[in-house]
């Protein structure tokens, strides 16, 4: 998946494992975000930092949480390197130009926080 | 940048940490010198936990009310400890007149009271720096310079370092231990400290990368320190003609009196 494929549509990319506890925290809120936006052309890019994390367990956590979002790997850690990752999770809004604008390092990021930013994405000019 | 102590299953914000420790230090030390300016240290106390939590509630709630249809989607968000969720011209409103309240109850004189929370917010100032410095927000522009941190995909001025040795030197000048300050009235430590803070942000500002650019290129962070520093002079100015007015006076009393 290529971001400039994306070009034109609010992001979150959100660097999450299964083992951390924050990223299991934020999640459900996460999924309830997505499917209230996503027809509003918003998208989450989950991508986990398989690098450091379990692969199985990476599947069984989507399982558990019933992601319907996509989840990319990070099996190298080159977009955890490209994104200066110092903790997990950390999340990037992107707005509809490309442009990170706001990063999150840490968590859980509380569910009106991600609808707000999500709101202020959307009502930008396309 | 060390944003999360991760301790087993504890993620603990770095940032967040930083200004708790500053609060409660930077309390310690105004309650240890209260006296000095007499004020009760337990009052001083009451005062700050009173303006604390008032200005903590009124800063979430004030957010709430700016975005309500995420809050009604999300109504335990507004217990979450999520800082990006507090509205701080609200807290810091309704904050300082709770404070104001307490104190006017009280009988607690507005300018001693300001005198011997100095101390401990010239504490919290270095707290902030460290918070900073922990977050990675406030950084600088890029430079080639030795001293250079890496942040944000560049080599940048650690702004973060000089804002906290910034507040280091000004908690040194205006801790009551170092009689750096010989300004005897009350307000005086206090302004001093206003204007030494906004003499530090005008220098500060030259160096950051995220300031808030006003009229085509014009800094806001430094056009209001700048107002800020002409404030606490003139304060200072006044206070220091009433001290010299008022000194002649004194000295005569003590003639008299010998």
């Amino acid at each position: 998946m290529r971001l400039s494929d994306l070009r034109g549509q609010p992001l979150l990319i959100n660097l999450w494992a299964s083992w951390c506890p924050p990223c299991k925290a934020e999640m459900p809120a996460f999924e309830r975000a997505y499917r209230d936006y996503k027809e509003k052309g918003f998208q989450i890019l989950a991508v986990n930092a398989t690098n450091q994390d379990n692969l199985n367990n990476a599947i069984n956590f989507v399982q558990e949480y019933k992601l319907s979002f996509p989840i990319l790997l990070d099996t190298n850690g080159e977009v955890s390197r490209q994104y200066h990752l110092n903790s997990l999770p950390t999340s990037f809004f992107v707005d509809r130009s490309g442009v990170i604008q706001q990063v999150i390092v840490g968590g859980p990021m509380s569910e009106a926080l991600l609808r707000i930013r999500i709101d202020q994405l959307l009502q930008e000019e396309p | 940048m060390l944003p999360i102590i991760q301790i087993g299953p504890l993620a603990l914000p770095a940032p967040g940490l930083a200004i708790i420790a500053g609060i409660w230090i930077g309390l310690t030390v105004s309650e240890r010198y209260a006296r000095r300016f007499e004020v009760d240290p337990n009052q001083l106390y009451n005062l700050v936990f009173i303006a604390l939590m008032a200005g903590i509630i009124s800063a979430r709630l004030a957010y709430a009310v700016r975005f309500p249809a995420a809050f009604a989607a999300s109504p335990i968000s507004l217990l979450s400890r999520d800082l990006n969720l507090l509205d701080p011209w609200g807290g810091i409103a309704v904050g300082g007149l709770a404070a104001l309240v307490y104190g006017q109850r009280k009988g607690m004189d507005l300018w001693s009271t300001m005198d011997a929370l100095t101390p401990g917010l010239a504490v919290l100032g270095v707290a902030w720096g460290l918070a900073n410095l922990a977050s990675g927000n406030a950084y600088g522009t890029p430079t080639q310079l030795p001293w250079g941190i890496e942040l944000w995909g560049a080599h940048r001025h650690p702004t973060q370092i000089y804002q906290t040795l910034l507040a280091l030197i000004i908690l040194v000048v205006i801790l009551p231990g170092t009689s750096l300050i010989r300004m005897q009235l009350s307000g005086g430590r206090f302004l001093i400290f206003v204007a030494l803070s906004a003499g530090a942000r005008l220098f500060l500002e030259s160096f950051r990368g995220d300031s808030v650019l006003i009229l085509g290129g014009i800094r806001l962070a430094q056009v209001l320190a700048w107002l800020v520093l002409a404030g606490s002079l003139w304060g200072l100015a006044r206070l220091h003609d009433r001290q010299r007015t008022t000194q002649p006076a004194v000295d005569r009393g003590k003639s008299a009196a010998g």
